[in-house]
């Protein structure tokens, strides 16, 4: 079996599991189209090959649509995250747009991250506090998304050293 | 539109992603916000991890070559080798003078993958500078690229084609094809032969007719004497490429011809004077090094190091004064032979001498009324 057919399976299989989870909550329409747009891409995929990568990405936006439009906790809402995640990540690394031992090795960089993001969410929450009221914004969200940028420059800044180090060990 | 988004791909995956975490936030919406910051972690780690391991990997480079001359073409055998155990993929752009075709090879390379051969092919004579490589390794969506330069310093000598076929006959010579170097003087005796009524009366050897009873014949040569004195231009114009050759590789081409003779050689050009034992000269490719770096040393250094670094970036800081005057051709300057020069030549110029110069030289020559009258005049650089 062809890399491209297999990332489009695999990939489409996650999305389609996502869109019967939204079938099952209110509004029952969004998981309809969620789930026609899918078999309807599928088919056109079937004749059409070249269109396939362009299909992926507007299901992908669809249901990310769909899935802001319905209510859930906060658990469901990191697992379908993490499904809608894995679903982009595994049909770009089978189509050869992410090298597999290079994301592979970036494990240890992503768990380094969340970990990072986790600390750093902790620390910053409790002073972030009295500034994010005035702008009456969701101060989860908000400190989760400055903890992960802040995290993601201190990997960005300890590359930079080892690389640099690196460059004088050689020279 | 295509070329927008392929030139700016990792601009619009990072506003996707926080076009979506910031969405999240303000719509108080979790979902959004975890894709967002998922996203976010994966391919940031993603192409740090890319990053890093091909900056480590081109850090901790070995490249093992080695070269090959053949008749027309220069093989390169590359092998690159990292510590780094990883086999990445690479491109690579060789840097070389002009005198080998480096543009249309196969550049790809795998770092600790097989040895590459490249298969350079001659286009000039000369001394030849295979500067180095560059190595740009880039990930396969295009969004991160690392690359460095690898100083291989070949110096490649390219002689004249020995098989190079010359006429030389008095008057204008141009014509390369079928024919030898001449190893006769004119009138010179040859052989005897059965008369032919055909032939004048003045070619019987009356002495053997009269001894054989027979009417015999000489062979005379009828071939042009073979000169004692060259004399080549030796300035800029002489480097200013037409068709397939340079002036000075057609000259090169008849000097390879003439060597075994012992002529004098006079270079006449770039306010110099030179005479030399043509048969004496080691390295008739070094005449063509010689007279570029004297003619690329008449450019400007801030002018070279601008053109070196249009065509290497900042790499250029890795090169040394030599490198850069044998690596890059002189463009910019174009002059023949001086009036003064003109004087010096004609001081030379002798009747059983060879000239041997570019068309504009020759106009010069002409216009000036020098008496060419009995010398041999090879125009070069009309294309062979």
């Amino acid at each position: 079996m062809k890399k491209n057919s297999l990332s489009l399976i695999i990939s489409a299989t996650i999305l389609l599991a996502i869109n019967i989870y939204v079938f099952k909550r209110e509004p029952m329409t969004m998981g309809i189209i969620g789930i026609i747009l899918l078999l309807s891409s599928c088919i056109i995929v079937m004749v059409r090959h070249g269109v396939s990568r362009y299909l992926f990405f507007i299901d992908e936006a669809y249901t990310v649509l769909a899935l802001s439009v319905i209510q859930g906790t906060i658990f469901n809402s990191l697992v379908l995250a993490i499904l809608i995640t894995a679903s982009i990540i595994i049909y770009l690394s089978l189509n050869g747009s992410f090298d597999m031992r290079v994301l592979a090795l970036s494990s240890i960089m992503l768990v380094t991250s969340i970990i990072l993001t986790y600390i750093l969410y902790s620390l910053l929450r409790g002073f972030i506090i009295m500034y994010i009221e005035i702008i009456n914004a969701n101060i989860i969200y908000f400190t989760l998304v400055l903890a992960s940028s802040i995290s993601i420059f201190i990997l960005f800044l300890i590359n930079l050293l080892i690389k640099e180090l690196a460059h004088k060990g050689s020279s | 539109m295509s070329s927008a988004i392929k030139y700016n791909r990792s601009l619009i995956v990072y506003v996707l992603i926080a076009s979506l975490m910031y969405l999240g936030i303000y719509m108080k919406n979790a979902l959004l916000t975890f894709v967002g910051i998922s996203l976010f972690l994966v391919f940031t780690s993603y192409l740090l991890t890319w990053d890093l391991l091909t900056s480590l990997s081109l850090s901790l480079l070995d490249i093992n070559d080695e070269l090959v001359v053949m008749k027309d073409h220069v093989i390169l055998r590359i092998r690159a080798k990292s510590s780094l155990p990883l086999k990445i993929p690479a491109k690579i752009t060789l840097i070389c003078s002009p005198h080998l075709q480096c543009s249309n090879i196969d550049r790809d390379l795998i770092i600790n993958g097989k040895q590459k051969d490249l298969d350079l092919e001659i286009k000039w004579f000369g001394i030849a500078k295979i500067l180095g490589i560059v190595i740009k390794i880039v990930d396969p969506m295009g969004i991160v690229t690392n690359a460095t330069f690898i100083k291989l310093g070949h110096d490649v000598v390219i002689e004249p084609k020995e098989n190079a076929q010359l006429i030389i006959g008095k008057g204008l010579s141009r014509d390369l094809g079928n024919a030898v170097v001449f190893q006769s003087r004119s009138g010179d005796f040859v052989t005897l032969k059965e008369y032919d009524f055909s032939e004048p009366v003045s070619s019987i050897h009356w002495i053997t007719s009269a001894r054989v009873g027979n009417l015999v014949s000489t062979v005379r040569s009828e071939m042009g004497n073979l000169p004692k004195l060259i004399i080549m231009e030796y300035t800029p114009h002489m480097l200013k490429p037409a068709n397939k050759y340079r002036p000075i590789d057609e000259a090169l081409m008849y000097l390879r011809g003439l060597r075994s003779i012992g002529a004098l050689l006079i270079l006449i050009g770039n306010d110099i004077t030179k005479v030399m034992n043509l048969s004496r000269i080691a390295s008739l490719a070094d005449l063509e090094l010689r007279l570029r770096v004297l003619v690329i040393g008449m450019e400007g250094r801030e002018e070279l190091l601008e053109r070196a670094k249009r065509l290497i970036g900042n790499y250029v800081n890795k090169l040394s004064n030599d490198d850069l005057m044998t690596w890059l051709y002189p463009v910019n300057v174009s002059k023949g032979l001086s009036n003064d020069e003109i004087k010096v030549l004609t001081r030379y110029l002798r009747k059983d001498s060879l000239l041997i110069l570019s068309k504009e030289s020759l106009s010069n020559l002409i216009r000036s009324n020098v008496d060419l009258n009995g010398a041999q005049v090879i125009v070069v650089g009309e294309g062979i």
